[in-house]
């Protein structure tokens, strides 16, 4: 490990703003530890040397003329491979993409590279963030830093993997838990924010009604310098939310005392594994240490919010995924004759095999005869979910439990049976079908070296607040603070 | 409700979805339809009558733009990546033509 | 099978009566798109006025212009349709090379308008035809075949273009009724600046529903679709078409079968799609790249305060008011742009019926031959009413007049300028009248006779000896003034 890859992001920006560091030789050295590690990790799939070094070395001469580059300036940042730039290729992990070059990048990209910040590459994930273990992906099976015989979860497995092994801040994606369960399973931070609290303007859409990019570091201060940078209404995403904008960095406190966490008993009830569940009350106790009120809550609907999530995000991935159909870019089949053939075969050809059961799933529940059953009925469950958070966050100010009922799991153990796949993802998924922001960090791990995450939810907009919680237990914890054994002898 | 989950109810639905498959997909599929509409059958012991569907997922409205021009892409950067395309124009197996001169007349779909 | 010359008109058919419903689609006059700020601009080179949004690029999203919301809005306030206080976007789902995303963003369950009626006049009957709805949605693309080539175009300059979907009720009962219809409501649009109704550039589209039923029945027949009519003539004669095929099935003792058909305007005849049915199943559900519209109702009184004279009105004003006959109303009503510059001309000169024949004869004859609109004519209102003034003043004779206004388009000289050159000024001068005259009473002494024993109608002929004489230039009052001395 070399030396500053260990510091914050924080960190390392006032260090190159004071002149105590380059932005070079920052770049320099985390393309290093990537050309160290990468190849045990495979957490990138395409990395930007050439123009990184290039965007550092003007930030580092912005400095030098005195000149304030931005609140990011001269950090490293990765994007997922969902995320369009018009660097590189954009193609979501799939074969339908491949060789895709976006002619315009995402407004997360924009921001970020205005505020100074150094676009170093992409991040693996699984095809258009479906799956929870970045195996579904045309590129490459990303491993876990903390062991790689196991799954850095998913989808967005690359950012969460780079994150622990490089440091520094990586844009994800969360439709149903894929910034925070990957954030467990590598040991790091993973803020899904609010609907439409980040814009979603050159984002991938999988699920638009779900879909959110979000912040993956080591530390809530990293998130929050993220954050604060990334989120804003867009006028090229009418779903972003005008709310007034904040600095998440300056709001960061960790005078928690006073406030209230929830014990959703329904988040406890079954299928959780003991080891998690008592890293998990050993955190509810250092909180209580912390002057935070505990108390029990209900979120009655809770084991309805997979399967609605499951008709929900399929419905939406059929209609989004229609744009892949070789006609105006992407993969086009040579054994189409006709037109139908040249769809059918483009696509089939071209989507990996969890992607064409989510689209299927979706034709089928949005189809003619079956669109109340599924599709309408789901939406109705949605309402109920959303209204038990809204009830319980009468009472608390957020509610605590684990992200994942499971640490991460072997390579290639639960790629036999989707369905039991989707079952890592049954603590995540109500926090996009309700729209509030969630966060998971690390907060111990088990007898086998793997790190376990915490997950809060929060009131919608109140961001500043789930920072806040996790700042202040950082601040008096060291989980967050361990490296991951890939990168010793590396 | 009860479905049976036919072969030909998933050739339907790849037909729909214009998702050339495989027999041997096409049996995985139809594994899959099934346990999924099981999984999902939880749904049907919640009494929803009553209750209005979420549409949106928050409550942003009128979020509409002013009706003046931005520039556009232009024609190369549109083409850049088309997998067949002329001078102009991306590429397409022949339609039949429909409605005298111009093939699919827009609006229409076949 | 159905006979391609026109059949019995199925208005006085004896035994079947037609049952017709419009889908008509209307672009909508816009700066930029429906979802982006690409121009809304016809006739660019291919694929030029697009951007992420309308080529549907991935991460690519809509954001709704506002100027639809409020033209959709004053369409449905003019035709009397309820404007919905909260509307949203739903997608329907469908393949085809002009849609890039896949799926057309358009209104489902909760369209912008619902109800609302037309007034149509056929054979001078009034008739009241009633909506459904009206929605908001984009246009697709063009796929453009390529002559003697295995391959389409695909051209997305129209794709994301604003489209508002009038639906009718099926209260049409011939395609005459129809073409009405549609030209009525080509009108009104034109009226309300919603859309320029270009037909040869495709602003003003129409999908026809038909079936048919037994004269007296109530129960509607199954019906079929024809797609995509850009022509009132189209309408009319594929509506006859299809009425005619049915009859003839349903005479032969067969089904008709409820279809999507295409009219061939070549062949003048309805095609089936057959067989490309089934692959469709819009599976409509609400877009959740939008956010749904809320319209207030000061926003409603806004709109409806500033809704222009409608055609109905304008009609009735030219009648009732200004005394025009019916048909110069009509007439002088069909489009907007003519009834302004009429109504600019009366404001200089209180005289609508001359200024009406003035337009309707002469005005008419030159758009015909140019082609063009009344404001690209090169001649303003003031012009006009300066020709007819010459004319009133006794400068020009009315028929040489018609002659001066031929050199007057796109000519900016004085008028008595082109009179001068044209040497069509009106004669006033007594001695040359007199000399005219006199040479003419010479010429036909028995016409002298007779005007003496009053046979009136002679003492035109003398005139018109006399206008021969100058060339039509004789101030005709001061010929007769003459005349009356002379002889009497």
């Amino acid at each position: 490990m070399t030396e500053n890859t260990s510091k914050s992001a924080v960190e390392i920006h006032n260090k190159i703003k004071e002149g105590s560091l380059t932005s070079v030789g920052v770049v320099q050295e985390v393309f290093q530890a990537i050309s160290n590690t990468d190849s045990k990790l495979e957490a990138f799939t395409e990395v930007y040397k050439e123009s990184a070094l290039e965007a550092a070395k003007k930030i580092d001469q912005q400095i030098a003329a005195g000149e304030d580059p931005g609140p990011l300036a001269g950090v490293p940042f990765s994007i997922k491979a969902n995320i369009c730039s018009q660097e590189g290729e954009t193609d979501a992990a799939s074969q339908i993409l491949k060789g895709f070059n976006s002619p315009y990048p995402a407004t997360v990209v924009n921001k970020l590279i205005e505020a100074g910040g150094v676009l170093i590459g992409k991040t693996n994930m699984d095809e258009f963030g479906m799956g929870s273990s970045t195996e579904n992906s045309s590129k490459s099976t990303t491993k876990n830093p903390w062991d790689t015989g196991c799954v850095p979860g998913g989808s967005s497995g690359g950012a969460a993997s780079a994150a622990s092994a490089y440091g520094y801040i990586h844009l994800g994606s969360d439709t149903g838990g894929s910034i925070r369960q990957p954030s467990s399973y590598c040991g790091v931070t993973g803020l899904k924010p609010t609907y439409g609290r980040v814009s979603r303007f050159g984002l991938l859409a999988f699920a638009s009604s779900l879909d959110q990019i979000g912040p993956i570091s080591r530390t809530a201060e990293e998130c929050a310098l993220a954050l604060s940078i990334i989120s804003g209404k867009d006028p090229r995403d009418s779903t972003s939310a005008e709310v007034p904008h904040e600095n998440y960095l300056e709001n960061l406190t960790t005078e928690i005392e006073g406030s209230t966490l929830g014990i959703p008993k329904e988040y406890f009830e079954e299928g959780i594994e003991p080891e998690v569940r008592q890293r998990i009350e050993e955190t509810i106790d250092q909180y209580r240490a912390l002057g935070v009120g505990i108390e029990e809550v209900s979120l009655p609907h809770t084991s309805y919010a997979n399967p609605t999530y499951v008709l929900i995000s399929a419905a939406e991935a059929s209609s989004n995924l229609s744009r892949y159909d070789g006609i105006h870019y992407g993969h086009r089949s040579d054994q189409s004759v006709d037109l139908e053939q040249l769809y059918s075969n483009s696509r089939g050809e071209g989507f990996g095999p969890e992607v064409k059961r989510r689209i299927l799933v979706g034709t089928f529940v949005l189809s003619s005869g079956y669109y109340d059953a599924f599709y309408r009925k789901a939406m109705k469950v949605r309402r109920l979910i959303r209204k038990d958070f809204e009830d319980v966050f009468k009472k608390v100010d957020a509610v605590i439990c684990p992200t994942s009922p499971v640490p991460a799991f072997p390579l290639g153990s639960r790629l036999d049976d989707p369905l039991k796949l989707y079952l890592v993802d049954i603590l995540t998924v109500s926090a996009n079908l309700a729209g509030i922001p969630g966060i998971s960090f690390p907060c111990g791990f088990t007898s086998a070296g793997l790190p376990v995450g915490t997950q809060l939810l929060g009131r919608p907009f109140e961001e500043s607040r789930l920072l806040s919680l996790v700042h202040a237990f950082q601040s008096q914890s060291d989980h967050h603070l361990r490296r991951p054994p890939v990168l010793e002898g590396s | 409700m009860s479905i049976e989950i036919t072969e030909a109810l998933i050739s339907h639905i790849a037909t729909l979805a214009r998702l050339g498959l495989s027999e041997s997909e096409i049996a995985e599929i139809q594994g899959h339809f099934e346990k999924v509409l099981h999984y999902v059958e939880a749904l049907d012991k919640l009494d929803t009558e009553s209750v209005d569907p979420s549409i949106f997922t928050n409550d942003a409205i009128n979020m509409l733009e002013q009706d003046s021009p931005h520039a556009p892409l232009g024609q190369e950067l549109a083409l850049k990546n088309g997998p067949e395309v002329d001078e102009d124009s991306f590429l397409v197996p022949r339609i039949i033509a429909e409605a005298g001169n111009e093939a699919g007349g827009g609006k229409a779909s076949p | 099978m159905a006979q391609k010359s026109k059949t019995q008109s199925i208005a006085s058919h004896p035994k079947w009566e037609a049952v017709l419903g419009l889908e008509v689609h209307v672009q909508l006059q816009t700066q930029t798109k429906i979802f982006c700020r690409c121009p809304n601009s016809y006739g660019q080179s291919p694929n030029a006025l697009t951007c992420p949004t309308c080529l549907g690029l991935p991460g690519a999203l809509p954001v709704l212009n506002e100027k639809v919301v409020e033209l959709a809005a004053i369409a449905g306030l003019a035709l009397g349709s309820k404007v919905a206080e909260f509307t949203k976007f739903d997608r329907k789902n469908y393949f085809y090379p002009d849609l890039p995303k896949g799926y057309q963003i358009s209104q489902f369950d909760q369209p912008i308008c619902e109800g609302g009626e037309v007034q149509i006049q056929v054979d001078g009957k009034e008739k009241t035809i009633r909506l459904v709805r009206m929605h908001l949605e984009e246009d697709a693309g063009k796929n453009i075949h390529i002559e003697g080539k295995p391959q389409s175009r695909v051209d997305l300059n129209r794709a994301g273009v604003p489209l508002l979907e009038i639906v009718s009720e099926p209260d049409l009962r011939s395609p005459l009724e129809a073409a009405t219809y549609m030209r009525k409501l080509r009108t009104t649009m034109l009226y309300l600046g919603v859309s320029d109704c270009n037909m040869e550039e495709g602003s003003l589209r129409c999908d026809c529903n038909i079936s048919i039923r037994p004269r007296g029945s109530t129960e509607l027949g199954t019906r079929t679709e024809l797609k995509n009519i850009n022509s009132f003539s189209f309408v009319q004669s594929a509506c006859e078409y299809e009425i005619s095929r049915q009859i003839q099935m349903r005479e032969a003792g067969r089904e008709i079968i409820q279809e999507t058909r295409l009219y061939d305007s070549v062949k003048n005849e309805t095609r089936s799609m057959r067989g490309k049915e089934e692959a469709h199943d819009y599976r409509y559900f609400p877009e959740p790249d939008l956010t749904p519209v809320t319209i207030s109702k000061e926003d409603l009184n806004t709109y409806k305060k500033g809704l222009p004279e409608l055609p109905d009105q304008a009609f009735e004003r030219l009648t009732s008011d200004l005394d025009l006959p019916q048909y110069d109303a009509e007439v002088l009503t069909q489009d907007p742009e003519v009834l302004r510059y009429f109504d600019s001309c009366r404001e200089e000169i209180d005289e609508p019926k001359k200024i009406s024949n003035w337009i309707i004869n002469d005005v008419f004859q030159r758009m015909n031959e140019m082609k063009v609109g009344i404001g690209s004519l090169g001649l303003p209102p003031e012009r006009l009413v300066g020709i007819i003034r010459s004319v009133e003043e006794k400068k020009v004779s009315v028929a040489n007049g018609r002659e001066v206004l031929k050199k007057m388009f796109g000519n900016d000289q004085p008028i008595e300028k082109i009179i001068e050159e044209m040497g069509v000024g009106m004669i006033s001068d007594d001695g040359l009248i007199e000399s005219a005259l006199a040479e003419a009473m010479e010429e036909h002494p028995h016409v002298v006779e007779d005007i003496k024993n009053g046979k009136d109608a002679a003492k035109n002929f003398l005139m018109g000896q006399v206008m021969k004489r100058t060339r039509g230039k004789a101030n005709p009052g001061q010929v007769m003034k003459l005349i009356q001395e002379r002889i009497l």
